[in-house]
């Protein structure tokens, strides 16, 4: 009789474990997927549009596509590429999903990367911005802040 | 002799186009050879790190591989990588380089890496961050600091 609790309490502790994990995966896709707006922090310039796309539930890999607001590459699509991330809440510790991706501006040759976490429904975010070509050898990499609202 | 003299100079503006093409596609191939390999994080404060970029697209540059920490719970574990690759025909007066970025996630911890940066004298120069899920204050998810990178002969 004892053997037999200690198995049902051991199959319950799989059970509730499993179905947890299970419900982070799904539910870190659909809080993601959909249409962003990006919002230069101290700056009243337009931002870009993201669209992720897809987020593998299994390997966290995240698509998208990126559409500038204006300049030569206004208004085209560019493939974005990156990964989402979780863990644990641990005692004391602020908890937050991890995210980062990428977009390759052909137009222009340069790229940009943002690396951040997803929180109250925002994307908050560092970003480095690396260029082919710099007047200077030290001034190819910019760096800043974004925030990404959910577009309505 | 106007339609003889057009069909030559049409041929020769497809000769002109092929001739870019097949530059373009060498370009390319360059480009995959000088980056695809192992390479070796130097930035002592971290450990020897290593990337192993196995695939650069030819046509969209995207970047494939693989990244091995140097130490801690995620050390001898292999994580998929994958990030971009571009460049620009060099302009005057300005210093030209092959752009780079590419990211890990750290599944071991949560936390995500990125490095952007150049490739310039067979080195990858890159500022990188990482963010992590758990932190002790708000303010300090992400962190960021810069890495070379050396290629493994």
């Amino acid at each position: 009789m004892k053997r037999r609790l200690v198995l049902l309490t051991c199959c319950l502790i799989v059970l509730v474990g499993f179905s947890h994990s299970q419900a982070q995966d799904t539910s870190i896709p659909s809080r993601l997927i959909g249409k962003w707006m990006q919002h230069y922090t101290g700056m009243s310039l337009q931002g870009a549009t993201l669209n992720i796309t897809s987020v593998d539930s299994v390997t966290g890999q995240l698509k998208g596509k990126w559409i500038p607001p204006s300049g030569a590459a206004g208004g085209k699509e560019f493939n974005v590429i990156g990964w989402v991330s979780s863990a644990q809440p641990r005692e004391k510790l602020d908890n937050v999903i991890t995210i980062s991706f990428s977009v390759s501006l052909t137009t222009y040759g340069s790229i940009t990367s943002y690396t951040g976490y997803f929180r109250d429904n925002k994307i908050t975010t560092s970003w480095f911005n690396i260029k082919p070509n710099a007047t200077y050898e030290w001034d190819h990499i910019s760096t800043g802040q974004d925030i990404f609202t959910r577009n309505p | 002799m106007i339609r003889r003299t057009l069909l030559m100079l049409s041929a020769c503006i497809l000769l002109i186009g092929m001739c870019d093409s097949s530059r373009s596609r060498a370009q390319d191939a360059s480009l995959q050879n000088k980056l695809i390999g192992r390479w070796t994080n130097q930035n002592e404060t971290k450990g020897p790190a290593t990337i192993n970029i196995t695939a650069v697209d030819s046509a969209t540059g995207q970047l494939k591989g693989k990244y091995s920490p140097p130490s801690g719970a995620a050390a001898g574990k292999e994580f998929d990588i994958v990030g971009w690759v571009s460049s620009a025909p060099p302009v005057a007066n300005r210093d030209n380089v092959i752009v780079v970025s590419f990211s890990v996630s750290l599944t071991t911890y949560g936390s995500i890496a990125t490095w952007t940066g150049f490739l310039k004298e067979n080195k990858i120069i890159a500022s990188s961050s990482n963010v992590r899920s758990n932190s002790g204050y708000e303010w300090d998810h992400i962190t960021a600091t810069y890495d070379v990178w050396t290629k493994s002969p």
